[in-house]
């Protein structure tokens, strides 16, 4: 079976002439009336993909896939770090390079980036923070993107690396809803499964921010959230965000919610993604139903003014979007 | 509520992802601004599922069209002016939300159909619903409108709620100070002026936008920005087209009035004021009228005069022949119109005393650039300007707004080799290059600012007033020349002689900017 550092596009080299080659790279002259590419060549940041040992090939062709569609929005020079048994002992680092131009609508419409990937011996991580640190742009933000990695070694191991990154993103969905509570500094860490269902928040916030927030409290009794398999990661992210909104309702219009916690359950049989449920002591109802793969969601019920039933756009962001999402904008 | 007084279900949304339920009605609904801008913008923003989930379209205009035929123009205007691809399914949403509505901007019996339209959606959806009125019509009808709106009750609706009906003027507001003072008048009488929206797209572009964080987010410019090392400051708004069909309109205006008075001296505030307290929209918009304000009043007539017009003649643009001003459809022989106009102002305060701002906007101009160039001093000669053999340039930053938005920078270097010699520089920063080119149009961002309440890129009513009280005297001492003193310049070129001249006299250049 292919390893994951094999099929991770790029040439491989010497991780010692992995600079000077980039630098060559881009000097190359311009043809006769375009521009070299060295004028494209406008990174804005750097960005990390630590890949734990468990990661497979098939995941890290997809991960490279978003890294490179994310880069052509957003051009960066990309460190791949990917754990790499070693077969020889002198030779505990490896090194590959990729290049992109991503031409769009124009000549002057050009964005370049760089992708390093560093195969490194598990058991010599030490290596590690001083090697990349000479692959990064220099006064750049870097942002650091984890998956498959213990947190225990986040915690020891790489927790001085880790902490000159500006902003850190996993996903709950592939390392697990109990990730960022193993994490000694949570803080900086971004969930990719609450960024990935920004649509669905958003349909849900914008309905529901038309009702009184008393009005949404008052009375209730019970909220369920049920999710597909599928999306149960994203879920557990979904009923939290509805709690805290919930909770807030509660606190300006000066109720107290008779639960703690939005309940998550997995969905049984053909059904949507996820079935959002509102229950009230009274005759009011509230749901949300939503199925990500038609990009479509009704939300219906019965509150003050009577029955309704919305049809709505819901959708989850392209990988992409989603570590855009992570990286710059999730609060 | 919590802070900011959002509802707690929009925490974690962005205030752009929070847009109340809203029906946006577009007067002038047939026209060019139409199809080729607004109802692009509102569709991709729908694309970004930026649009609230109760979103309605009503086109009016005077002209009877059903509702299917308004859709299938707006759904052809998209397929020509989108700068994304159509999806059958957003667009198809979006066009089950969208009619037209018909009438006569000076008849109340049309508005009264708008406002039945406009309940019937509040009805269908059981919700109240905002309204965005965007008024795209000939400036003409303008008040006409605003008046209507007020005197069948849509101005008012929702009043002193989150829902309050909004208003968004395109320019030009007025075409002298006197006619600018009568359409706020109106305006206000049926408006609060937190309710109105006076649009310059140009404030909706990115680097316009950009240009409060070059100045204010980094340390190293705020301390230059000032009388002691800025030399002058140029703005440079210029086509490379003429009037074309537009020439009847053209024509009654005039390139002062039609870019001066709006996009350049929007410019020139963000650029010359000084730091607001916070970015809130009045902080901002207070600086701008007070930069406004300082601008000491212009010299016209004498041989020291500060301003200068012209017309262009015969010439060559894009390598083709093209026709004087005079030669162009719907130019009458005797117009004493100019299609070029610069000008050199003077601030009288603290910050600017003595610095020259030049402003210049022309048609027909060798090439289409909007930018502002800070022009820095030029250092001391004792090391490197003694000799021939030193180039030194003077420092110059330009925040280029189009076409290539960007900014850079120019600075001296030494050329490589064992003899010190010098040579300017430039740094570049591009923001396709850096950031992707498939950024917002100015116009979605500024739509859907009204829609969510945020009047920071928009204009104040008195910001429209304090701008054509430096703009109406000029125009006045023009009126009374007749053609008199009307410069030529030829088309494809840079502008006058003229024009050249009034910079001499201070021993600048205007900038050619290149590609």
């Amino acid at each position: 079976m292919a390893s994951v550092f094999s099929v991770i596009p790029g040439i491989e080299l010497p991780v010692s002439e992995v600079v000077s080659t980039m630098a060559k790279m881009w000097e190359s002259e311009p043809v006769k009336g375009s521009v070299a590419p060295s004028e494209f060549r406008a990174s804005q940041m750097n960005l990390i993909l630590h890949l734990g040992y468990g990661t497979t090939p098939e995941e890290a062709k997809d991960l490279f896939k978003t890294l490179n569609e994310f880069a052509h929005s957003y051009p960066s020079r990309i460190i791949i770090l990917c754990p790499t048994p070693s077969e020889n002992p002198d030779t505990l680092l490896t090194g590959k390079l990729y290049s992109e131009c991503y031409i769009g609508r124009s000549r002057r419409d050009m964005r370049c980036c760089e992708v390093l990937t560093l195969g490194y011996d598990i058991n010599a991580p030490k290596y590690l923070e001083n090697q990349v640190s000479v692959w990064l742009e220099s006064d750049l933000p870097t942002y650091y993107w984890t998956h498959r990695l213990p947190a225990e070694r986040i915690n020891t191991i790489y927790k001085n690396f880790i902490s000159l990154c500006k902003r850190k993103v996993y996903d709950s969905s592939i390392d697990g809803r109990g990730f960022h509570s193993q994490l000694d500094d949570p803080a900086g860490f971004r969930d990719l499964s609450y960024a990935r269902l920004l649509p669905v928040r958003q349909t849900i916030g914008q309905v529901l921010s038309g009702f009184e927030p008393s009005n949404l409290v008052n009375q209730l009794v019970s909220a369920t959230l049920k999710c597909s398999k599928k999306y149960f990661s994203e879920g557990g992210a979904l009923s939290h965000w509805i709690f805290n909104c919930l909770k807030e309702c509660a606190a300006v219009s000066g109720h107290q919610l008779p639960f703690c916690e939005v309940l998550v359950e997995i969905a049984e049989g053909e059904g949507g993604d996820f079935d959002l449920q509102f229950e009230y002591s009274d005759n009011r109802s509230l749901r949300f139903e939503s199925q990500i793969s038609s990009g479509t969601a009704t939300l219906s019920g019965c509150m003050e003014r009577g029955g309704f039933s919305y049809v709505l756009r819901s959708g989850i962001l392209s990988p992409e979007a989603t570590l855009a999402e992570a990286i710059f904008f999730n609060n | 509520m919590p802070s900011e007084n959002r509802h707690p279900f929009l925490q974690g949304l962005s205030k752009h992802r929070g847009a109340p339920p809203t029906v946006v009605v577009i007067f002038g609904a047939s026209g060019d601004l139409t199809a080729r801008k607004l109802v692009p913008a509102i569709y991709n923003l729908a694309l970004d599922n930026l649009l609230p989930s109760d979103f309605f379209l009503i086109g009016f205009g005077r002209k009877p069209i059903p509702n299917n035929e308004f859709r299938e123009l707006a759904e052809e205007s998209l397929k020509e002016f989108s700068r994304r691809e159509v999806d059958e399914q957003i667009w198809g949403r979006l066009r089950s939300n969208t009619c037209y509505v018909d009438g006569l901007y000076d008849d109340a019996v049309g508005y009264y159909k708008l406002k039945d339209q406009i309940e019937a959606y509040e009805k269908e959806i059981g919700r109240d619903l905002q309204v965005l009125f965007y008024i795209s019509t000939p400036p003409g009808v303008f008040r006409d409108v605003v008046s209507h709106l007020g005197n069948c009750g849509l101005a008012a609706k929702h009043l002193q709620t989150p829902l309050a009906s909004k208003v968004v003027i395109e320019k030009p507001f007025g075409k002298d100070l006197e006619s600018a003072r009568a359409l706020n008048a109106t305006i206000n009488k049926h408006f609060e002026e937190s309710q109105i929206y006076r649009i310059d797209h140009y404030l909706g572009k990115e680097t316009v936008q950009d240009l409060l964080v070059q100045r204010f987010a980094n340390s190293i410019f705020e301390p230059l920005w000032n009388r002691n090392f800025v030399e002058c400051v140029q703005i440079t708004v210029s086509e490379d087209l003429g009037v074309g069909s537009r020439g009847g309109y053209y024509d009654t205006s005039g390139a002062l009035r039609d870019m001066i008075q709006n996009h350049t001296m929007q410019l020139l505030s963000l650029t010359a004021m000084e730091p607001p307290v916070s970015l809130d929209p009045e902080s901002i918009r207070d600086e701008k009228v007070k930069l406004l304000k300082a601008i000491q009043p212009l010299e016209l007539g004498s041989k020291n005069t500060d301003v200068v017009r012209a017309r262009y003649s015969e010439g060559l643009v894009g390598g083709k022949k093209v026709p004087p001003y005079l030669d162009e459809s719907g130019i009458p022989d005797d117009s004493s119109t100019e299609t070029y106009a610069a000008l050199r102002l003077s601030i009288n305060n603290w910050r600017w005393e003595g610095v020259p701002f030049y402003l210049r906007s022309g048609k027909r101009m060798a090439r289409r650039v909007s930018e502002i160039a800070i022009q820095f001093k030029t250092p001391p000669g004792i090391l490197f300007s003694n000799n021939n053999a030193f180039d030194l340039s003077a420092n110059t930053m330009v925040i280029q707004i189009q076409p290539d938005e960007g900014v850079s920078l120019v600075m001296n270097s030494k050329i490589p080799g064992l003899e010190t010699r010098t040579q300017p520089v430039r740094m570049n920063f591009r923001y396709k290059t850096t950031y992707g080119s498939n950024t917002p149009e100015a116009y979605e961002r500024l739509i859907l600012d009204a829609m969510i309440g945020d009047n920071t890129l928009f204009i104040r009513g008195d910001e429209t007033e304090a701008s054509w009280k430096i703009i109406t005297p000029i125009l006045d001492f023009w009126k009374s020349c007749g053609n008199q003193g009307m410069a030529e310049y030829q088309s494809g070129s840079w502008g006058p002689l003229d024009s050249d001249q009034l910079l001499w006299k201070n021993n600048h250049q205007w900038r050619k900017p290149g590609p």
